[in-house]
């Protein structure tokens, strides 16, 4: 009798069933995610895959990335349509990018993507979210790389050297969620664009044509993935775009910014080029129809012949009252828009004592009204009082 | 006595026997009484005494007729004349007694002695006045006789008398003291145990000298009567685990002991598992440590191990020659070692648990040169896993018993060239070798032999484990497994001593100053008194 | 008797109810309740913890004046045969809910993220496996169990927190109260029952303790050490999500390690640590059908809790299935249980703390 408990008990781990998964080499593994428009059908799904390539035990082959594409009705049904085309099946634990078209931002069916579809498939939170500007196939298919190091690297070391300019966002899907269910904040998303005629896109803060970002993905081919700005967010519809240096100076503003590099005109046609660096955390104190901002950043001139002739005070003041107008302008585009980008609502949730007053609050009515102020303390490194001396 | 292997795993569902296992460590109501009711059972019926004959004829013929001296050449009858007045005759086995101690110092005094003095017995006389043994005894019992023959000891009959003289004439061929081989040390000494029991309690006895160092010889059980000593020392060990040594040995009942590792299945409280109870070791410095330590070692004839009881985790995962280092080289040894011991455990089936279900966890670069060497490989990666496992095992078992010479080619064979041809011809992929490998460099870097083979059992069942779970698979069996082996004792003392429980002591982990080794561990809970 | 409640130190008695606490009190919340209007969860855990230590003192001071050495003996004591036998029913019940609560947690998240494809039931066996060979090995085992791993879990939440804190923004705990004062209070009521219910268990199974004073200072450590580390936990919850995103997530706490960004030449730790939490939750769970199956065996004088424990895991599983299956009635009855255990935990325990204060038993 003890003998046949036993043995019962040990049968147990095996009616335990199966956990179903699959070796390591019968995945695909999807690296980014794009959905669009589709011609026929309404949604065109691409995937980012790595295929390892196949060969002896020995081979040193570090992969290849490959991308494919499938329209349907919906996002399950194109990817059932690229899975059935597949001998292996997709793994979606590698995710790292989701991009989603223009059309799609504006309509506001990114969330609903989201929530819904994506859940499903079990994509990692962190994963990045990026806005392109059509054509989202063109856009993965320009990531592709051959080359060693791995495409993962390199997509690395160029989304840093991108992120170190300050004027790209870095956004993953929680926060981006975060934004479009909670009150206290509206998104900026990273925007791109894969042909050059589409680059000059309106900025909605207008002001001088700045040229869009430094940086692309490089490729192999004719096309070129750039990173333009970013999209501008109201709850979960997009509303408008901000240029490379505009989204730089949100960022200062709500200190996601650590350095980043200006361009301001210095008299006689010519044109002051400034990094600036983080220095202290900004701060923001609201009001009842005001909100102050408080931003400290020192700064380095990247001419030493201007820097050579001017005072420091002077330069200081330049590109403070430079910093402070288009702050103003980029606040006042994004307001009338009614996307809290630069946050203000985080200060607004703390005069409430209970989550139901928040939420029964109409802030978006009190933040249309807002009207800002920016102080702005800026120290230059390296004055050119100190190089005169030398 | 109820089969080994269902005290451990029926043991769990035996729900009509009571709990009632030996305690060593003491509790808030004091040290718990040592009168276990370890597998209890009566004793075994002691034979009926029988005693020597007066009559030396008769005597004599019992011996033939029990030594089979019709067929058995081995035993040698020599009688003599005792004193010119006595018929005597020496009995001992051929090759066992030293045959110039009985011709020298036990037949020659005895011829050459004239006549019989003074008013003490027969037997007193001779032992006293006229054999010129250094250990003698008397007796008149037919089995301690019996012994004494066996084991080599001469046994000297006299007409008319009950008493026998049995005197040590022990001389059979041994092997001299070698070094140690299986537990080599840089540092310290090499001697090691042999396979005579003498020579080997003094080997302790050289570095234990102190007064209370006691061996206590008796039989150790079984049909072939060999010895075994009980050595600890008297005022120090705690009485209570000496008890109970005493009545598992006593309990032993079985056919034959040929070495210590018969006996320390046969005294364990879990025979069945694959982590031991005891410590074998071949170092008589490690034995002497233990014994000055509170523990008890037996020492069993002709084998040249000796057994150390109580162990904890502990114990087996130290080697001889950490206390020979200084301390913060043997802190980095210790770590390595537990570093070795987590490679060699935990590698593989981490390794296939991340591969079979978590693929989500490796890094791109790992991730491709996992898939791309295991192209062309037909065998699913748990069963290559497995299976090199397995190989591993038999190149180490092929290793131990091919012949000295050809050790060093088999380990080459296997190592270098099997495991080549096998990545060549797409039966494994490397990277799985280079895991297997460096799972085998961690069993190695284990101290104990026993613990090594255990961790072998424990690797292959985490690799099942993590095949059909993943983490979830591996995760409850190493809580499962930690728990079966916190309910593990030896000899009273809990198995993860002094981690859980805890004890006094104050490193753990790391090694401790040597100058703090000043008393017994706290959970000997010996008979010194602490300050 | 065969109840195998051996003897173990204060520091193994500290660490099982620690680990009881800590998972108990981090994984077995259902968000999408206590999320729904505000983030008071820090709070509220704060003042339950202060409340559950004053019951608890009350209850070691009830057993002291009753000469009780165990809490079984203290129910028969102070409420008398046949409300004391209800109580203790009603322990033995709660006990069972206190190791499944978590357990539900885990299984959300392993489906939820680790095993996609899997069904409840491939999953949960695991749990039982382990919880009922720990719960049959008896306290001693489970108490130098818990023991050895405590180690593990301190070092796991102190890695999601360093991992996770640059992305903690503090408007995010906003409003600090959560709602009003009358969701404070049902927070406050929820959070006993998780925080008593392992000191309960502790007092349940004292008896090995080798004496009440230990048993009173293990409780008191688990209460701090694990109730510090849960309130934090919390705060890193709230500092990394806002009310509305942790109201519909299923683990908030394995979300913060899981969003970290590592880089690409790197392992990621996220799921190692999820297991050593599932370890965790096993082991409290086997803490807690232990407590159960020892408060039965003494009411019903079985002999040997083995087989107790092993149907009482089996029960243990049930439950926890039936609670997954969300169908009718199992799910009317879950979200009672979910709501309201803490009245039928309170109800005894006031009593105990109340009658067995005023009232000494009388020396014999």
């Amino acid at each position: 009798m003890k003998r046949l408990i036993f043995i019962f008990f040990m049968f147990l781990l095996l009616l335990s069933g199966c956990l179903k998964s699959l070796p390591i080499d019968q995945y695909c593994y999807v690296i980014d995610i794009g959905v669009e428009r589709g011609e026929r059908l309404p949604y065109l799904v691409t995937l980012l895959i790595n295929s390892p390539a196949a060969g002896s035990g020995e081979s040193e082959s570090t992969g290849e990335v490959a991308a494919v594409t499938a329209e349907g009705r919906s996002l399950f049904e194109a990817i059932e349509t690229l899975s059935a085309g597949m001998a292996n099946e997709f793994n979606f634990s590698r995710v790292s990018l989701l991009t989603f078209s223009r059309d799609l931002a504006h309509e506001g069916e990114i969330e609903e993507l989201m929530n819904i579809a994506l859940g499903k498939l079990k994509i990692r939170a962190n994963t990045r979210v990026m806005i392109v500007e059509s054509d989202v196939k063109a856009m993965l298919e320009g990531a592709v790389s051959a080359s060693d190091p791995s495409t993962g690297k390199l997509k690395i070391k160029v989304e840093n050297a991108v992120l170190s300019s300050g004027m790209v966002v870095d956004i993953k899907w929680s926060e981006l969620k975060e934004a479009f269910e909670s009150k206290t904040h509206d998104a900026l998303v990273g925007f791109c664009a894969v042909n050059e005629s589409e680059i000059r896109a309106v900025d909605m803060a207008g002001g001088d044509e700045y040229p869009y970002f430094g940086g692309s993905l490089l490729i192999e081919g004719e096309l070129k993935t750039t990173i333009m700005g970013s999209a501008v967010f109201a709850d979960d519809r997009m509303v408008g775009i901000l240029d490379g240096q505009n989204t730089m100076l949100v960022q200062i503003a709500t200190g996601a910014f650590s350095k980043g590099r200006i361009r301001l005109s210095y008299g006689n046609g010519k044109e002051l080029s400034v990094m600036l660096y983080k220095d202290a955390t900004p701060r923001l104190s609201l009001e009842k129809d005001r909100v102050s901002f408080h931003i400290e950043l020192n700064a380095d001139i990247e001419m030493p012949e201007i820097m050579e002739n001017a005072k420091a005070g002077e330069l200081e003041a330049l590109v403070q009252e430079y910093l402070r107008e288009r702050l103003i302008n980029v606040f006042k585009a994004t307001r009338d828009a009614g996307a809290d980008v630069f946050g203000v609502g985080k200060a607004a949730i703390k005069e409430f004592d209970s989550a139901g007053d928040w939420e029964a609050y109409d802030w978006k009515g009190r933040f249309s009204q807002l009207q800002a102020s920016f102080t702005i303390a800026i120290r230059i490194g390296e004055s050119p009082d100190d190089i005169a001396l030398e | 006595m109820k089969s080994g292997w269902k005290k451990s795993f029926f043991g769990l569902f035996e729900f009509d026997k009571p709990y009632n296992a030996y305690e060593l460590l003491e509790t808030e109501e004091g040290t718990p009484s040592f009168s276990s009711s370890w597998q209890e059972k009566s004793q075994p019926d002691k034979p009926q005494e029988r005693t020597v004959n007066e009559s030396l004829n008769k005597n004599l013929e019992l011996l033939k007729k029990e030594y089979r001296g019709d067929i058995n050449t081995d035993l040698i009858l020599r009688r003599f004349i005792f004193a010119g007045k006595v018929r005597a005759c020496a009995a001992f086995m051929n090759g066992m007694a030293d045959e110039n101690q009985v011709s020298d110092f036990i037949i020659r005094p005895a011829l050459r002695q004239e006549g019989i003095e003074g008013d003490m017995p027969l037997p007193v006389f001779a032992e006293q006045k006229v054999f010129c043994m250094q250990e003698t005894e008397l007796s008149s019992d037919w089995s301690i006789v019996e012994q004494a023959i066996s084991e080599g000891r001469t046994v000297v009959f006299l007409d008319g008398q009950t008493q026998t003289i049995i005197m040590d004439t022990r001389g059979f061929a041994s092997r001299s003291v070698p070094d140690a081989e299986n537990e080599a040390t840089i540092l310290g000494p090499h001697e090691a145990f042999c396979e005579n029991i003498r020579t080997n309690i003094t080997l302790v006895r050289r570095i234990v000298k102190t007064p209370d160092f006691v061996c206590e010889l008796r039989s150790a059980g079984g049909e072939n009567n060999i010895r075994l000593a009980i050595a600890y020392r008297e005022s120090k060990v705690n009485k209570g685990l000496l008890n109970e040594i005493k009545k598992r040995l006593a309990n032993i009942d079985t056919e034959m002991i040929m070495a210590n590792g018969t006996i320390n299945q046969l005294i364990e409280q879990h025979p069945n598992s694959p982590i031991p109870q005891t410590l074998s070791t071949e170092r008589p410095d490690r034995a002497a440590a233990a014994v000055m330590q509170g523990k008890v070692v037996l020492i069993v004839e002709g084998s040249p191990q000796v057994t150390v009881l109580p162990v904890t985790v502990e114990t087996l995962l130290t080697s001889a020659e950490d206390a020979y280092l200084r301390r913060p080289v043997g802190i980095i040894v210790r770590l390595v070692r537990i570093f070795g011991i987590i490679i060699t455990t935990l590698m593989p089936a981490y390794f296939l648990a991340l591969t079979c279900h978590h693929q989500g966890m490796l890094s791109s670069e790992v991730l491709t040169t996992i898939i791309s060497s295991r192209t062309m490989v037909f065998l699913p990666l748990p069963l290559e896993m497995i299976f090199l496992l397995l190989i591993f095992q038999l190149v180490r078992e092929a290793g131990i018993r091919v012949p000295g010479a050809m050790g060093q080619a088999v380990g080459i064979i296997g190592g270098l060239i099997l495991g080549q041809a096998a990545v060549a011809a797409n039966i494994v992929s490397t990277i799985v070798l280079i895991i297997v490998a460096l799972t085998g460099l961690g069993n190695f870097a284990v101290p104990d032999y026993s613990t090594q083979l255990a961790l072998a059992y424990y690797r292959i069942l985490l690799c099942l484990a993590a095949w059909i779970g993943g983490l979830l698979g591996v995760s409850c069996t190493i809580l499962v497994t930690i728990g079966l082996l916190s309910a593990q004792k030896s000899f009273g003392v809990p198995f993860f001593t002094p981690f859980a429980p805890r004890t006094y002591r104050k490193y753990r982990i790391i090694r401790g100053d040597i100058g703090m080794h000043k008393r017994a561990e706290d959970y000997m809970n010996t008979e010194e008194v602490r300050p | 008797m065969n109840l195998r409640e051996g003897s173990f130190g204060m520091q193994e008695s500290a660490s099982a109810a620690a680990i009881a606490v800590i998972v108990v009190g981090i994984f077995s919340i259902n968000n999408a309740d206590v999320y729904a209007r505000g983030n008071s969860m820090w709070l509220s855990s704060i003042i339950a913890l202060a409340i559950c230590s004053v019951l608890f003192l009350c209850l070691i001071r009830a057993m002291e004046k009753n000469r009780c050495n165990s809490l079984f003996e203290l129910c028969h004591a102070v409420l008398g045969k046949v409300i004391g036998s209800l109580a203790i029913y009603a322990l033995v019940l709660l006990m069972l809910l206190a190791a499944i609560l978590p357990l539900n947690g885990f299984l959300q998240t392993l489906t939820r993220f680790i095993f996609t494809e899997a069904s409840d039931e491939s999953i949960a066996i695991y749990f039982l496996v382990g919880s009922s060979v720990l719960s049959m090995l008896g306290m001693e085992i489970l108490a130098r169990t818990s023991r050895l791993i405590i180690w593990l879990i301190p070092l796991s939440f102190i890695a999601v927190f360093a991992i996770s804190a640059s992305e903690f923004e503090a408007y995010r705990l906003y409003p600090l109260a959560g709602s009003d004062a009358r969701e404070l209070l049902r927070q406050v009521a929820l959070s006993l029952f998780r925080y008593l219910m392992p000191l309960l268990a502790l007092l349940s199974v004292s008896r090995g303790t080798q004496g009440l004073r230990f048993s009173k200072k293990a409780g008191l450590i688990a209460l701090a050490s694990g109730g510090v580390l849960s309130v934090l936990c919390f705060l890193a919850e709230g500092l990394r999500y806002g009310y509305t995103d942790l109201s519909s997530m299923s683990s908030p706490i394995y979300r913060l390690i899981s969003e970290a960004r590592f880089s690409e030449s790197s392992f990621r730790v996220d799921k190692a640590i999820l297991f050593i939490w599932v370890m965790a939750g096993i082991l409290s769970a086997a803490y807690f059908v232990y407590s159960a199956s020892l408060l039965y065996c003494k009411k019903t004088g079985v002999g040997d809790i083995r087989p107790v424990a092993l149907c009482m895991s089996g029960l243990a599983l049930t439950f926890l299935l039936m609670l997954r299956l969300n169908v009718g009635i199992v799910e009317c009855i879950m979200a009672r249980l979910y709501s309201d255990a803490w009245m039928v935990m309170l109800v005894p325990v006031v009593l105990l703390c109340i009658i067995g204060g005023a009232k000494r038993r009388k020396s014999v």
